[in-house]
């Protein structure tokens, strides 16, 4: 295997974008039907992080839930990564965040995480607080990404891959 | 202008500019659609394709799809001439892949590989279609996945050479996500798991192992010893986990070149193959034992059924030497099928004794022999003295005996019955020649013979009845006096008419006691019989072995005796 590959997986509630923010990163394999169907959908990039070799993140992208049911938890399984999705104009998909977290923290107690707070492009109708988000830093990463522009998702990525690399 | 057209120009005045100035319309749009027609055809041809031909699918299709619903025939005989010959050509196709199955069917049937594999198919019980497609067919691993069962990670990944590319850990990660699906939805112990999945040729085997699964995507049909092969080698790989634990990833070089070597595509057919034919080996080891034993069946069988032809020839035989023996039947042939019918073809004379008892004697088994038999003049010796016996009726006292179809007449008889014999007996069937040795009777003689004749039946009404053993009852001795008294006469007489009758003595009981008892008593009887009629005169001669062998029969009718007089016998 030329790239180092790891499992991660984009938690977060219904409609807050974390199918497009994959879409924005990977050359999709795979139909978004799967999502609708099977529950999650499954798509790879490498990511240049400037280690010496590259890192493969097989992303987990799994359907949009407040909570983890038993099938959900058995898609988290094996995985190294955390991507928590959250919608910066609705501020109960943070906490829909912050729980889906404490949820698979029981089963992966030692997965990295990340949150992304998406719709950057529509700061003006944030209902998350500036001062919500820093409090949040002090125990996570947290990024602030627009799937629609693209701002802070290769960012999101990489951050992951240089938190899960040697 | 009339006032009237003044009044039409002030009222009507707009009206009319705008009713020529729409007919001026209508006119300019009649002229446009004309000329858009003239022009429609050049301007299709020298638009972009691209553009033109996808601006017009959606309209073309739904005119298609709208002619198709109304104008069914026409469009029919529109596309008759297409249709026609795609239909032959497919049938044209089909033939052909046809041909090629029956060339295949012909091959396989009748060249010694297709004799081995009839015999495979036999030996096994395994369909013969079976074994030509186990041993024809032919398929392709394209892609072989060891993915880490929990994270769906993809560890090795093996290709065919010349296939695109393809995201593996893309792939790999759903079909772990599906495999976890299935069993989340189906399975409801939660151990069984998705092992196959196909799609047209397409198929995808799955084997699950406890840290790691293999995923193998295949063109074609496997054969099963290629699932042995691939549980195999998860075997091994998961023995190597055990053993370098601390590596366990795919990190480490040397495994990944175990791996390399372990589920490369070519080397795991190859591997099918051998193990198909070592179990094929080892299979033929056991299967010899029906053969043996159908064998054997077949050595029983052929036993049996020779014996049994045997037997049946034995007693057909038997039946025919009896045949042969019998006098006055000539046997001219013999159907037989063993145990199942007997048919016997002869000639049999008249004066033979019947042949049918004969044949019923013989046990057939539930056979029952049919005889089929005409008539026929025998010169067989027995039967021709029966037959000069039957067409002369000899007298008393004249001899037949018949030596090589030549008849010896010897005695005495009437002369009428001489004279016309004589002639007769030369013509009958099957005489070569008379030898007449009869001599004449006289009047006297014959006198006598008729007087003796007539004693004899009056001797036969007489009877000595006994109250107890050998003590004669109230009119026993009346009876032997008149006894004696016929006897002395017939001596007179016997010795006129030229004869020796032959005197019988036979003592009788009664029903009670045993055979032994009565066996002596009837004895006693007739030797007291016969010592009284010594006492009273009788020729010693005639008494001499009078006493009858009847004596010794328990009949059971009186308790007495009797004397008898057969005046049939020749004189010496």
């Amino acid at each position: 295997m030329s790239a180092q590959a790891r499992k991660i997986c984009m938690l977060g509630d219904f409609g807050v974008g974390k199918t497009s923010l994959v879409s924005r990163f990977v050359r999709q394999t795979f139909s978004e039907n799967y999502l609708t169907t099977v529950g999650v959908k499954v798509d790879s990039k490498e990511v240049d992080y400037g280690a010496a070799k590259p890192m493969k993140l097989v992303i987990w992208d799994i359907a949009g839930k407040s909570g983890l049911d038993a099938l959900n938890m058995s898609y988290l399984r094996g995985a190294s990564g955390l991507l928590l999705v959250a919608d910066g104009t609705r501020e109960s998909t943070l906490r829909a965040a912050i729980d889906l977290l404490m949820q698979s923290r029981s089963l992966l107690p030692e997965a990295q995480a990340i949150l992304m707070v998406n719709k950057l492009d529509l700061v003006e109708r944030w209902e998350v607080a500036p001062a919500t988000l820093a409090e949040l830093r002090q125990t996570l990463p947290v990024l602030e990404t627009s799937a629609r522009l693209g701002d802070g998702v290769e960012q999101a990525f990489i951050e992951m891959a240089r938190r899960l690399g040697p | 202008m009339s006032d009237l057209n003044r009044l039409k120009e002030l009222l009507l005045a707009e009206e009319r500019e705008s009713l020529l100035s729409a007919e001026q319309r209508l006119t300019d749009l009649e002229r446009r659609n004309r000329q858009l027609a003239e022009a429609l055809p050049g301007l299709v041809r020298a638009a972009p394709q691209k553009p033109m031909t996808k601006a017009l699918a959606n309209p073309v299709a739904a005119a298609l799809g709208s002619a198709v619903h109304e104008n069914r025939s026409t469009i029919v005989d529109a596309l008759f001439p297409v249709i026609g010959p795609i239909i032959r050509k497919a049938i044209a196709e089909a033939l052909r892949g046809l041909m090629s199955d029956l060339n295949k069917v012909l091959e396989y049937g009748f060249s010694p590989r297709g004799i081995r594999w009839r015999l495979e198919a036999w030996r096994s019980g395994v369909p013969f279609a079976q074994i030509v497609l186990k041993h024809s067919l032919r398929y392709h691993v394209d892609h072989v996945f060891l993915i880490e069962r929990d994270s769906g990670l993809v560890l090795h990944r093996a290709s065919s050479p010349g296939l695109p590319d393809l995201d593996a850990d893309a792939i790999a990660g759903m079909l772990t996500a599906i495999g976890q699906f299935v069993r989340d939805s189906v399975s409801s112990g939660g151990g069984d798991s998705l092992e196959a999945a196909r799609v047209g040729e397409h198929l995808l085997w799955i084997l699950d192992g406890p840290r790691a699964s293999l995923a193998c995507f295949i063109s074609g049909v496997p054969p099963d010893s290629l699932r042995e092969v691939l549980a195999d080698r998860l075997e091994q790989i998961h023995a190597s986990f055990d053993r370098n634990e601390a590596s366990s990833s795919a990190e480490t070089g040397l495994q990944e070149s175990v791996w390399k070597t372990q589920l490369d595509p070519q080397e795991l057919v190859a591997a099918s193959a051998a193990l198909a034919d070592r179990e094929d080996t080892v299979g033929q080891k056991p299967s010899r034992w029906p053969l043996l034993v159908m064998l054997l069946l077949l050595l029983l069988g052929l036993a049996w059924h020779f014996a049994r032809s045997e037997r049946w020839e034995a007693r057909v035989g038997q039946v025919r030497a009896d045949l042969l023996s019998h006098p006055g039947f000539l046997l001219t042939g013999m159907e037989s099928e063993p145990w199942n019918s007997l048919v016997v073809h002869g000639l049999l004379d008249a004066d033979a004794e019947p042949v049918a008892e004969l044949i019923a004697n013989v046990d057939l088994g539930d056979v029952k022999p049919k005889l089929v038999v005409d008539g026929y003049l025998s010169t067989a010796d027995p039967i021709l003295q029966k037959r000069v016996a039957r067409l002369i009726g000899p007298p008393a006292g004249v001899r037949v005996t018949v030596r090589d179809g030549v008849v010896d007449l010897s005695g005495k008889a009437g002369e009428d019955w001489i004279s016309a014999n004589r002639v007769r007996a030369p013509w009958i069937a099957g005489v070569r020649s008379v030898n007449w040795q009869v001599a004449p009777i006289t009047d006297a003689a014959q006198a006598a013979r008729e007087a003796l004749s007539e004693l004899s039946s009056k001797l036969a009404t007489l009877e000595v009845s006994f109250v107890r053993e050998v003590e004669p009852g109230a009119d026993g001795m009346a009876q032997l006096e008149a006894m004696v008294a016929l006897l002395l006469k017939a001596e007179e007489l016997a010795e006129v008419a030229g004869v020796a009758p032959k005197l019988q003595i036979t003592g009788y009981n009664d029903a009670p006691g045993s055979d032994a008892i009565n066996a002596r008593l009837r004895d006693q009887r007739a030797q007291w019989l016969r010592d009284r009629l010594r006492d009273q005169g009788v020729s010693e001669a005639w008494l001499l072995d009078s006493v009858n062998a009847r004596s010794s029969e328990n009949l059971a009718e009186f308790r007495g005796a009797r004397a008898r007089l057969d005046i049939e016998t020749e004189k010496p």
